[in-house]
């Protein structure tokens, strides 16, 4: 669910930039600083007078402002508050990340920019300002260690019990709400290319062409005539499907066969088919086509009407086969895997408001399967 | 050093926690997890009081520490290995091979391992 928005891409780049930068100036320092040039002195007995809590904390502090400016001039048309944001918050930190050789003061103000920063991510995604990707959160992560170092450095005095549970529970909470509110904001405000939660769907044109229409009902007509046969689930299972795990929160089930993973989009060779729970027995609804490897997109000879789709960060445990999704921070429970699904393109033989080539089958219509 | 070490326990504990309560509203529906949430609830639990026992200084704790990171680092390697794309961008490199990488790497160095030598208080 959560990608490398393109236009953050730079970011990335601005970060490890950052970090080699920040090498070969230290080192270009302490070479002066050998050569006895004066005024380099103070400045490298100021570094090397830090603990490497110090050192760290300002490194990061520094990557995060580099990726805040590397991003500043991508949120150009209607995101002028949003860039001017992104510069003061980038000039913040670098800021900082050099008073912290040379000031007293700058741990407090680090602590309070850092979590300003921190909380109003969430609350940006939240109102559908910025879509999360994996640049902003990996951005979030870089700056939750900082907050962890700033905090830590405080001197330790005896404090009351209360005192020392706000302490112990400030970096929690934050965590807390950075990922609580992207996880809802991302959810709640998803771009054009995720249809729902962890479906990453094929980028195609905008309207289909009237070849595009012909072709995507002919598709259709073809898989409705090559699943006749496999209305029987014995029959199918006789052909080499097999039955795939069950979930309590919706009624299908997938019946797979793996002798038809190289075939491309074939209806008379279909990956799986798609069966409903009834209450008078399993009842076939669809077929499920799917590549055989992540991020190959299929052909889609409908266009936007033929999409494929991808599920991204989905938790998945084998152990009594549970289903739940990855965290914006791409953490899965004990005992599941975060796993990232082949492209696949879903054929309903049913009636589907969504369509019959869509993503998912309409949950009106899987309830009123079930009780059917 | 061991400093650092602790922030980033602190942070992974965290981590745990909201993933084990983000967990809450699937295992309503999905039997499976009502195991794996509380599991990943005492997992985020032990990782806070290790991260006690390393400010501490206590050696138990740096050796549940290096046998957790251990574990994890192994087992994101191996995932990386897999073609179930669970290792995609830099946010799951960060969390499951550096993060653990770096706790490692901090206890394994020779001052901190010397430390670890004499008995603790």
């Amino acid at each position: 669910m959560y990608d490398v928005a393109p236009e953050h891409a730079v970011g990335l780049s601005a970060a490890l930039a950052t970090v080699a930068f920040a090498a070969i100036f230290v080192i270009g320092l302490r070479l002066l600083a050998r050569r006895q040039v004066r005024w380099v002195l103070p400045y490298m007995a100021a570094y090397d007078a830090a603990s490497p809590m110090t050192r760290l904390a300002a490194l990061l502090m520094l990557v995060s402002g580099s990726v805040h400016l590397a991003l500043a001039p991508g949120h150009t048309q209607g995101e002028a508050v949003t860039r001017l944001l992104f510069i003061v918050d980038g000039l913040g930190f670098t800021v900082l990340s050099l008073a912290a050789f040379v000031t007293t003061w700058w741990r407090g103000a680090a602590a309070l920019w850092l979590t300003a920063t921190l909380v109003a991510y969430p609350f940006w995604v939240l109102a559908g300002s910025e879509a999360p990707d994996q640049v902003g959160i990996a951005c979030k992560l870089i700056e939750l260690v900082a907050l962890g170092l700033v905090l830590r450095l405080a001197p330790l005095r005896r404090y009351g019990w209360l005192r020392r549970s706000w302490r112990a529970s400030r970096l929690p909470l934050v965590t807390a709400v950075i990922t609580l509110g992207t996880w809802v904001g991302g959810l709640a405000h998803p771009d054009a290319l995720h249809a729902h939660a962890g479906a990453v769907l094929q980028p195609v044109s905008a309207a289909a062409s009237t070849e595009q229409q012909a072709a995507a009902a002919r598709l259709l007509a073809d898989t409705r005539a090559s699943l006749v046969r496999f209305a029987n689930p014995e029959i199918a299972k006789a052909a080499g499907y097999k039955p795939g795990p069950t979930s309590d929160v919706e009624p299908l089930v997938h019946f797979e066969n793996k002798h038809n993973a190289g075939a491309i989009l074939d209806p008379t060779r279909p990956q799986a088919l798609v069966y409903a729970h009834t209450t008078h027995g399993l009842v076939l609804i669809g077929a499920m086509f799917q590549m055989s490897r992540i991020g190959q997109w299929g052909p889609d000879p409908g266009g936007p009407l033929t999409q494929w789709h991808q599920h991204e960060g989905i938790c998945f445990s084998p152990v009594g086969i549970a289903v739940s999704f990855a965290t914006p921070f791409w953490t899965c429970p004990v005992g599941a895997i975060n796993i990232t699904t082949a492209p696949m393109l879903h054929v309903w033989i049913i009636e589907n408001p969504n369509g019959p080539f869509s993503a998912d089958l309409d949950p009106k219509v899987a309830a009123r399967l079930a009780r059917s | 050093m061991l400093d650092i070490a602790e922030v980033l326990l602190v942070l992974q504990g965290s981590l745990l926690l909201v993933t084990a309560l983000g967990t809450v509203p699937f295992a309503v529906v999905e039997p499976g997890l009502r195991v794996a949430t509380p599991l990943t609830l005492a997992l985020a639990v032990l990782t806070f009081v290790v991260a006690r026992g390393i400010r501490r200084d206590r050696r138990w704790a740096r050796r549940v520490a290096l046998l957790l990171e251990g574990l994890v680092a192994l087992g994101s390697a191996l995932l990386w290995l897999l073609p179930v794309g669970a290792m995609r961008g830099p946010v799951p490199l960060l969390i499951n091979l550096v993060l653990p990488a770096a706790v490692l790497a901090i206890l394994l160095t020779r001052g901190v391992r010397q430390r670890a030598i004499i008995p603790s208080p």
